[in-house]
């Protein structure tokens, strides 16, 4: 007899047990009147944005300068390496001088794509189900995809065989440059606080640096992004009433005291307090030394707005919308290893490429997850 | 509309409707505590937005949609630290005829197997019965795109839940097209 999926979604809807207090009405009747005051009190997104010159509070440039632009790290070139690889090896062709992009389809299927025309190069079925996963994370020599699954376990799958293997507990898994870290958020030994863990993956030693207690309650960090010289990392620190962008140095005694943070300059005074209205989200670090970030509604605290796509470089200040993309749903953001096109996957798991002329144009649809 | 009516508005729809909102969102989610969080951010961004006090059942519809993107997008950013999370309990799987629970638990697992989107279209599809155009314009997709995740969809849920064959209709409205699952220029 065919499952009756109808009445079956029905059973199941009614099967957990909450009662009527499920929702805490006076902690969603807080946020909703904070966000009003900052709509109220401030300009907006679309027009925060697209203000030329609109200052930028630095609270303290990274402490090392950032790798000039036209010495960018060396991209992994999958073609070309002699180690077996479960991508069928492509006739050699003019777009094969950029690195290959990897991308999970929306059936769990890793493909390897051609970044100028996002033709198949080849793919590799992997041995656990990905048909849920999240970001993903490629390693330099292009051996080795990085990716969490539904229960926060981060997976090493080998893009030869699609073979995977448990790595560590948490989430946003990002590897260094050289190949040989591997930053990721999860919670420290023995405690259930956010932390920036960075694994050593010849030891698999992992050294934890738990979020200090002065940054609580910190309900949100995004994934790490590397510079390419893998001096620094940036990523997106959520607070209770702020989301900044932390840049520091993994390697340093102490992570969160050397940390420099970024964000807009307040733009809007509310009660005599001064606000920023909008917030900058993802950081993705190019080779240049600037960020892309997305730019979105400072109290919305799970944005999904169509808020544009920025370029900041930290140590002016000054945000460059990316006007292509301006209402463009976007869910993730992957940088070329020199940092000059952009891969951005939208809501509909649509994959475009933009590249620094402006353009943008459709690679790829049905893509869950993407990494270059 | 003086934000004070708005508050009411709120309350009143958490009032006699958050519960439902919840089960709604654990359809999405899978576990309670998500569903709880994607519930609040939902309503969060509809009531910070909202100037006039539309009809009640508007209202809940709006929530409704907030709670389709809030989901798919807080998907990719997940808050939960631990692997720990409140799934349900075996009592609450317990509940009824052998059999409801045996389908309880095969639905449970099936759902799991799908992507966020997929997760997303079949909840939209068979639980709150809108139709592909309703689907597509809720999540702000082609409907083309809404009949290739049901598509995808209904095949990984036959795979635990076995065929079936009256989801795979002729009606216009719900045929699914062939299209690869990614495609690429050539």
């Amino acid at each position: 007899m065919e499952f009756d999926l109808q009445r079956g979604l029905r059973d199941l809807g009614g099967a957990p047990s909450v009662g009527p207090d499920t929702v805490p009405t006076d902690l969603v009747l807080r946020r909703v009147r904070r966000g009003r005051a900052l709509r109220t009190a401030g300009i907006g997104v679309a027009a925060a944005a697209v203000i030329v010159g609109a200052v930028v509070a630095v609270v303290a440039l990274p402490r090392d300068p950032v790798p000039p632009a036209d010495t960018p790290t060396p991209a992994p070139e999958v073609t070309t390496t002699p180690a077996p690889t479960p991508f069928q090896t492509p006739e050699p062709t003019e777009a094969e001088s950029e690195p290959a992009v990897v991308a999970v389809t929306v059936d769990g299927t890793i493909v390897r794509l051609n970044p100028e025309t996002g033709t198949e190069l080849g793919s590799v079925v992997p041995q656990v189900g990905l048909a849920s996963v999240r970001s993903i994370a490629l390693s330099p020599d292009g051996l080795d995809l990085y990716t969490t699954t539904d229960t926060t376990t981060i997976l090493r799958i080998s893009l030869h065989d699609g073979a995977a293997q448990e790595i560590a507990t948490g989430v946003n898994p990002s590897v260094s440059p050289d190949g040989t870290t591997l930053a990721y958020i999860g919670p420290a030994p023995g405690t259930e606080n956010p932390s920036l863990n960075l694994l050593d993956i010849a030891s698999g030693v992992t050294r934890h640096s738990p979020i200090p207690g002065e940054y609580q309650p910190a309900t949100w960090i995004g994934e790490p992004s590397w510079t390419s010289d893998g001096s620094l990392v940036a990523f997106e620190c959520c607070f209770d009433d702020a989301a900044d962008i932390a840049v520091t140095d993994p390697r340093a005694e102490d992570v969160w005291s050397s940390a420099e943070w970024l964000h807009p300059a307040p733009d809007a005074e509310h009660d005599g307090i001064a606000y920023a209205t909008v917030s900058w989200r993802d950081p993705v670090w190019l080779a240049d030394g600037r960020l892309a970030v997305r730019v979105t509604d400072a109290w919305d605290e799970n944005p999904v707005d169509d808020g544009p796509v920025a370029v900041v470089d930290p140590a002016i200040g000054t945000p460059h919308v990316l006007e292509a993309l301006v209402g463009t749903l976007v869910s993730d953001i992957a940088a070329r290893p020199d940092g000059q096109s952009l891969l951005v996957l939208t809501h509909d798991s649509t994959l475009l490429r933009w590249d620094d002329d402006g353009s943008v144009r459709e690679l790829a649809t049905g893509i869950a997850a993407v990494a270059w | 509309m003086p934000d004070r009516r708005r508050d009411e508005a709120l309350a009143d729809l958490v009032r006699h409707r958050g519960e439902a909102l919840v089960r709604y969102a654990f359809l999405l989610t899978g576990d309670v505590a998500s569903a709880q969080d994607v519930v609040q951010d939902a309503l969060v961004k509809v009531f910070v937005h909202l100037r006039a006090r539309p009809q009640p059942e508007f209202l809940e519809a709006y929530v409704r949609r907030a709670i389709i993107t809030v989901y798919i997008d807080g998907y990719r950013r997940r808050r939960q630290w631990t692997q720990s999370q409140h799934l349900l309990t075996q009592d609450e799987f317990s509940r009824g005829p052998d059999e409801d629970v045996a389908a309880r638990l095969d639905l449970y697992a099936a759902l799991a197997t799908l992507a966020p989107q997929e997760r997303a279209v079949v909840v939209l599809r068979y639980f709150a019965d809108l139709t592909v155009p309703e689907v597509a314009e809720d999540m702000g997709i082609a409907a083309g795109t809404v009949k290739r995740y049901l598509s995808n969809a209904i095949g990984k849920l036959e795979q635990g839940l076995g065929p079936m064959p009256s989801l795979r209709s002729d009606d216009p409205e719900d045929m699914t097209v062939a299209t690869p699952r990614y495609g690429g220029r050539s």
